[in-house]
């Protein structure tokens, strides 16, 4: 029981903190969702009138 | 930049406010690489929705430069594109936000000649540039001003 009541005390103590981090985000994304081909980019671009930002990358 | 850049919450928020973010493996996509004409990874391009490229650059950069970066770019954009009320207000928030930034001095040379396409204005050109002698006496930018008065 007092383990039960430790568990549920210190879920209530870390909630609020992950609210705080989640609200300081703002409601950006966790991490940039790439497109994955051009003409993809270039429709949403169209769609939003959003610039592109094209990474070339080479992977390690 | 997979690593350090692109996790950090600024560069993230920054990037998803602003643009259509795009990533192609220069390995397995050398037509498009082609087109673009790169040879080296990262090099990175602003381009607009109509896939056009108005400006790049290559090599790691850390988010504090990393962000000037792309807000200059932008800016630049909007130069090419003659729409000089935009590409002040782009390049003043390059200055205004990261003025340490190495690519501030560039952005106060190009946002004199915003001003002055805007209006024809002489002397906010004159203005703008010695602004940058005197912020930016060491960049390369300063030299480009020198004759200034």
């Amino acid at each position: 029981m007092l383990k039960y009541a430790l568990s549920l005390f210190a879920a209530l103590a870390i909630i609020p903190i992950v609210g705080i981090g989640i609200a300081d985000n703002k409601g950006a994304p966790p991490a940039i969702v790439w497109e994955k081909t051009l003409e993809d980019a270039i429709a949403k671009a169209k769609t939003t009138g959003k610039s592109i930002l094209l990474d070339f990358f080479a992977p390690t | 930049m997979g690593t350090v850049t692109y996790p950090d919450s600024a560069v993230i928020n920054y990037i998803s406010k602003n643009f259509i973010p795009l990533q192609i493996n220069i390995q397995t996509n050398a037509e498009i690489a082609g087109i673009y004409r790169v040879f080296w990874t990262p090099t990175i391009l602003v381009l607009d929705f109509n896939g056009t490229e108005y400006y790049h650059f290559n090599g790691f950069l850390p988010p504090d430069e990393f962000i000037p970066q792309l807000e200059f770019g932008l800016g630049t954009m909007a130069l090419e594109k003659q729409d000089y009320k935009t590409a002040t207000i782009q390049l003043k928030s390059v200055i205004d936000k990261y003025t340490r930034s190495d690519i501030a001095p560039q952005a106060q040379y190009w946002l004199g000649v915003s001003e002055y396409k805007d209006a024809h204005n002489v002397e906010a050109l004159l203005n703008a540039w010695r602004k940058l002698k005197k912020d930016y006496p060491d960049s390369i930018w300063a030299k480009k001003v020198s004759f200034v008065k």
